[in-house]
Parts: C-alpha cells; sequence; structure tokens
C-alpha cells in the first residue's frame, strides 16, 4: 500500500507542481507542464494496468477513479501539447500567458484530487476548486463574450454545487461520517440525498436541465481548456455522484429518477444539436450527449459491474475523441475566423489531418463501431431495455437522433461547399493550419481507437 | 430551548429579512451596506454556536466571515464603485419588478421543500437558513448586473454555511467556508477586470 500512495501522491502533485513553476516564466511553463503531464501520464496508467488499489484515512482508489485519473493525465498532457500553438495566438490576454500555464496545471491538479479523496466533502471542495481555476481559464482571451460566458459557468456551476452541497450535509447529519465505503443510506435519506446529489454534481456534469452553463463555458474556453472541461471534468463530477448513488441504493426510485435524468438529457441534447450554429456549443451539447448515456450507465450499473466498468470506457474514449475534436475545431475557427458551422466547409482537401481527426472523432462520440463508446452504449441500451423497457427504447432514440445530427453537421464541414453567394475569395479561403496543429488531435483519436480496439480484444 | 438556540434563530430570522431587501433594492450602495450587515448578523451566529458546542472552528468559521463577507468583499465592492461614485450613487440597477412577490411565493415553497429535509434530520431551524438559499438563488437569477449578483452569490455562501452549522457542524465546514470566499474572490477579479475593459457588466443572453 505505501508504494501505491507514493505513486499516487506523485500522480496528485505533478500537476501542482508544474503549476507553481509556471508562475516564474513562460518557457518554464510550457516545459513544466508538457513533463510532468507526461511523468502523471505514465505513473497513472502504469497504476491503472497493474490494477493497484488505495484506502487511507485521506485517500480513495479503486478501478474507477484510477481510470479517471489516468483519463484526467492523458488527456492534461494533450492540452498542454495544443496549448504550445494555441497561446501564441492569443491577441487580447486577461492574464499574463504563465498564469494560463498554471491555472492548467491547477485545474489538472483539482480534478486528481477530487478523484482521489476518500471524504465526499472534499470531493465537493475539489468540484469547487474547479469551477474557481477553469473560470478563470475560459476568460483567458479576454473578449466580453468569454467574460460573460466565464460569469454564467461560475453562478450556475457554484449554484448546483450549493444543492450539492445539502446533499453532503443530509449524508453526515444521518451517517455521521463522509468517508466513500463508510456509509450506506436508506429510506426517505437515501432518496433526498441521492435526489440532491444528482441535481447538484448533475449540474457540473451538464445534465439537463441544469446545463445551461456548458455551451457558454465550452464556447468561450480556448480549445484546450475545452477538451479538458469536456472530457474530464464532466466525468470527474459523475465519479462524485455514482459515489452517493451506490451509497444510496438499492432504491428502486433513486435508480429510476437517475435513469429518467440521463434519457432525458440525451433525447434534449440530441433536439439541441440538431439546431446548432456554433461549432463549439454544438460540441459542447454533444459531450452533454456523452454525458446523459453515462448517467444512464451508472444507474443501470449498480445491479452489473460489467455496465458500470463501460461507462469508464465510454468516459475514456470520449475523452481522446472530443479531446481531438475541440482542438481541431479551434484551429479551424482560428484559421477561418469563423465560429459558424456553415462557414467551415470543404475540410476534406484543404487540409492534411483535420478532415480525418474530425471525421473518426465525431464517428468515435456518436458511438459508431468500432469505437468504445459503441460498446458502450450497446451494452447500457440492451440493459436499459431489459430492466426498463420505455427508458431503454426512448434512450436509443435519443442516440440515434445525436448520432444523425452531430455527423450531418460534420459531414457537411467535411465534404460540403461554401453556399453560393460567398465572394470567390471566401469560398476559395483554406484553412492555414500548421502540420504541429493538426498532430496533436490526430494522435488523440488514433488513441481513442486504440484504446476501443484493446477493449473489442477484451470483451470477445 | 435554550437562550443561545434564540438568539441563534433570531439572528438568522435577521438575516432572511435582509434577502428580501436583497431582491428588491435598486441601488448599489444600499445592497453592499446590507450585505454586510448580514454577513455580521451570521458571524455572530457562528459565534454564538462555537460558544455553545465549544467548537474552535465555528469561531473560526465566524471570524473569516466577519472579515471576508461584512468587510473585505463589501470594501472592495464600494471601492470600485467609488471610482464611478456619479454613476453609481444616482444609477437604478436594474430588478424584476415583481421579484417581492417572487420571493414570498419562493419562501412558502421553500418552507414545503424543507418538509422532507426535517424528516431526515429532525431539526426544524434549518428552515429558516433554506427559505434564505432559496431567495438568494432568487436574488442572484433576477438581476442582470454582475456586481450585484455578487452580493447574491455572498448571500448563498452565508446561508449555506449558515444551514451546514444548524443541521450538523461538520468538521469541514470551516475549510468549506475558506473555499467559498476564495470562489467569492475569483468572482470579484472576472467582474472586476471585465469592468475595467468593458464597463458595468450586464449579463446578457449569449446567442447561440
Amino acid at each position: 500500500m505505501d508504494g501505491t500512495f507514493t505513486l499516487m501522491i506523485a500522480v496528485l502533485m505533478a500537476p501542482l507542481f508544474a503549476a507553481l513553476m509556471s508562475l516564474t516564466d513562460e518557457r518554464v511553463a510550457k516545459a513544466s507542464n508538457v513533463a510532468l503531464s507526461s511523468f502523471a501520464a505514465v505513473l497513472s496508467t502504469y497504476a491503472l494496468a497493474r490494477g493497484l488499489t488505495l484506502k487511507t484515512g485521506h485517500f480513495y482508489m479503486d478501478f474507477y477513479s484510477s481510470a479517471l485519473v489516468a483519463m484526467i493525465s492523458w488527456i492534461y498532457l494533450f492540452a498542454s501539447l495544443a496549448s504550445l500553438s494555441y497561446t501564441n495566438r492569443i491577441k487580447n490576454p486577461f492574464f499574463p500567458i504563465r498564469v494560463y500555464w498554471a491555472l492548467l496545471g491547477l485545474f489538472a491538479f483539482t480534478m486528481i484530487f477530487t478523484a482521489l479523496s476518500r471524504s465526499i466533502g472534499w470531493m465537493w471542495i475539489g468540484l469547487e476548486g474547479t469551477t474557481i481555476v477553469s473560470a478563470l481559464l475560459t476568460v483567458t482571451d479576454a473578449k466580453k463574450r468569454t467574460i460573460e460566458g466565464a460569469w454564467r459557468y461560475i453562478i450556475v456551476a457554484s449554484s448546483g454545487l450549493a444543492i450539492a452541497f445539502l446533499s453532503i450535509i443530509i449524508v453526515y447529519s444521518v451517517a455521521g461520517t463522509l468517508q466513500v465505503g463508510d456509509f450506506t443510506l436508506s429510506g426517505k435519506a437515501a432518496l433526498l440525498a441521492a435526489v440532491l446529489a444528482l441535481v447538484g454534481f448533475g449540474t457540473k456534469a451538464g445534465l439537463f436541465p441544469m446545463h445551461s452553463w456548458l455551451p457558454d463555458a465550452h464556447g468561450s474556453a480556448p480549445s484546450p481548456v475545452s477538451a479538458m472541461l469536456s472530457g474530464t471534468l464532466l466525468p470527474t463530477a459523475l465519479l462524485v455522484y455514482m459515489r452517493v448513488y451506490t451509497a444510496a441504493m438499492p432504491n428502486r426510485t433513486v435508480f429510476r429518477v437517475t435513469l429518467l435524468f440521463g434519457v432525458l438529457t440525451v433525447i434534449m441534447a440530441a433536439i439541441f444539436m440538431a439546431s446548432q450554429t456554433y461549432l463549439k456549443r454544438l460540441l459542447a451539447y454533444s459531450s452533454m450527449d456523452v454525458m446523459g448515456v453515462a448517467t444512464a450507465g451508472i444507474a443501470l450499473g449498480y445491479h452489473d459491474t460489467t455496465v458500470m466498468k463501460l461507462v469508464f470506457l465510454l468516459f475514456a474514449v470520449h475523452a481522446f475523441s472530443k479531446g481531438a475534436l475541440f482542438i481541431s475545431g479551434g484551429s479551424l475557427i482560428s484559421a477561418l475566423g469563423t465560429r459558424r458551422i456553415d462557414g467551415i466547409r470543404g475540410l476534406f482537401g484543404s487540409t492534411r489531418f483535420s478532415w480525418l481527426t474530425v471525421s473518426l472523432s465525431a464517428l468515435a462520440v456518436t458511438g459508431a463501431p468500432p469505437f468504445g463508446v459503441f460498446i458502450a452504449e450497446l451494452f447500457i441500451v440492451a440493459r436499459a431495455l431489459r430492466d426498463s423497457p420505455g427508458m431503454g427504447a426512448a434512450l436509443l432514440i435519443g442516440l440515434l437522433l445525436s448520432f444523425l445530427a452531430l455527423n450531418w453537421h460534420v459531414s457537411g464541414m467535411v465534404f460540403g461547399r461554401k453556399s453560393s453567394d460567398a465572394s470567390g475569395e471566401e469560398a476559395e479561403k483554406r484553412p492555414d493550419i500548421g502540420a504541429g496543429e493538426e498532430i496533436v488531435p490526430f494522435v488523440m483519436v488514433l488513441a481513442a481507437l486504440g484504446l476501443s480496439l484493446w477493449a473489442w480484444g477484451v470483451i470477445v | 430551548m435554550s437562550v443561545v438556540t434564540n438568539a441563534v434563530d433570531l439572528l438568522g430570522m435577521a438575516s432572511l429579512l435582509i434577502t428580501f431587501i436583497f431582491l428588491s433594492a435598486s441601488y448599489m450602495h444600499s445592497l453592499i451596506d446590507w450585505l454586510s450587515v448580514q454577513s455580521a448578523a451570521i458571524a455572530l451566529a457562528f459565534t454564538l454556536m462555537g460558544w455553545e458546542t465549544n467548537s474552535y472552528s465555528l469561531y473560526a468559521l465566524a471570524g473569516i466571515t466577519f472579515v471576508f463577507r461584512a468587510l473585505v468583499v463589501p470594501y472592495i465592492l464600494k471601492k470600485d464603485i467609488r471610482d464611478d461614485e456619479r454613476i453609481w450613487r444616482y444609477r437604478e440597477i436594474k430588478t424584476t419588478h415583481h421579484a417581492i412577490v417572487w420571493g414570498l411565493i419562493v419562501a412558502v415553497i421553500a418552507y414545503f421543500l424543507y418538509q422532507p429535509i426535517y424528516e431526515v434530520t429532525g431539526v426544524w431551524s434549518g428552515s429558516i437558513a433554506f427559505v434564505m438559499l432559496l431567495l438568494s438563488f432568487l436574488a442572484i437569477v433576477t438581476r442582470r448586473n454582475a456586481l450585484a449578483q455578487i452580493v447574491g452569490y455572498v448571500s448563498m455562501e452565508n446561508s449555506l454555511l449558515y444551514l451546514a452549522a444548524i443541521l450538523s457542524p461538520m468538521s469541514l465546514i470551516l475549510e468549506i467556508g475558506i473555499l467559498l470566499d476564495i470562489l467569492g474572490f475569483a468572482l470579484l477579479a472576472v467582474v472586476l477586470g471585465a469592468r475595467k475593459r468593458y464597463g458595468p457588466l450586464e449579463v446578457e443572453e449569449l446567442v447561440g
């Protein structure tokens, strides 16, 4: 246990050191973030591969938290790599660029801290920490739009977490402890604590109808930050809910309410996606869709640990491929000078890898085979149809709608042509994206593919 | 019921009435003054609870509440609006006309929403803090001006910590109080930074 403890403390402290070193100088900031995120990624993957677990007074790590920590570390690494070129494009920074790097490290630290904490009280503190840091990251490129987005994010997320705090108060007043694994809830206390936790942590995870901050924050944040927000922050919030949910089960009402929130989120996200005009907001709604499926998976996973583990496969493949979509999308928006989906056309033929990255990533996040999201969604829908046929059918319809909505928009971006009323120069405009900027998201989508193929091997 | 419990409930009621003022006040100066008074009342309530339970965490929380939320945050807000004294002295901040009516409706609904919490915890006086919490949410959503929303946020923070202290004074309450204050300062940093660049931040609908 001592070795595992040391290992995980190293993983936890790596981004914090990077954050502190970043404050000295911009070059040091870049080097320390890339080096220490690589260090954290390698160590956390080792811990996951070896199946290491941890249970001390303050820290707790099972398969789920271990998988999440590995995911956070890898996305932090890719976000750092993407930030190398992104930070050169910031014209009007809200604070010095080295502060951006420090906040990036702190963002990873607060998420890893949340995932490894044993007390749900400390998890709540960690999640509030993520709100502070990520809201500041959102305003990196100071525009009125980004500031308003960050503002709405802080107000909605902290209000949601206030409700989650009520759940924690109830858990403590009933059980007398907040330590994961040491408390179980029953009767009205279980229902009350779980529903408040679902609403509170669900706000942070972007569940319907508390999702309003999600498109604003994702749409306004720098692309590498959007990748971390979408790929790792939302699953971190759901991990905290999963801890409360597991303690409150078996309670049929808690199960039904959680499943209902998940299914409603998928359906509403699909409807919002179909009518989107702006690329990053479209991707934000796609993240909301995946969190809906994951919430349904968490509800169903209490009776089936395979489904629960597949929720984390869903998180991992989504994190890599959505990260790739956000980073590619950010480069395209910057190169073409438009946030509109219909302003990005004809990527096939005008970009080296971006068209392939965007196409594969969109297929990955919407659950096309052979990606891991397909395997997870298949199991979740099958289990939902067995446990609650009506909900299962609604979930299936929602997933089909979101698949069509995102891939329809993306196919337009990749193969579509500019409208005939665009001027000749505008119609001919080719995105000027460096090869370096294209490689990072391409490697991310390859990682998602590799992980998916490995998952097929394990399951078959 | 002890004298201390009565005094704590009385301070809670006073804070609750002040939350109604947050819904209806039209001038920034008065909002900030009332925020100081509410935070001081909550700090006094924490001190009394700390004295009764012999809890150093509650004493520390009382100190933090008084220093940060009754003195420092109002000072920063006042200093900021003093720069534009002519604007703020006479500038009415937008509020929904029927906010106070909505406040009364929310207070009645909150009373019923508190019933399940009472059934689980068995503590009635938490209803005062719970009503205050929902009214603070309302104060945030009915305001369009970011500084006025900060006042709503700090009121939410006061009511949340007050509720936690009344229902079950957990060991983490001090850390949570500190964190909420840091979040409050992050809010201030964003708003004041934005104001320097773009003027008073009226939150508008984002398109998309």
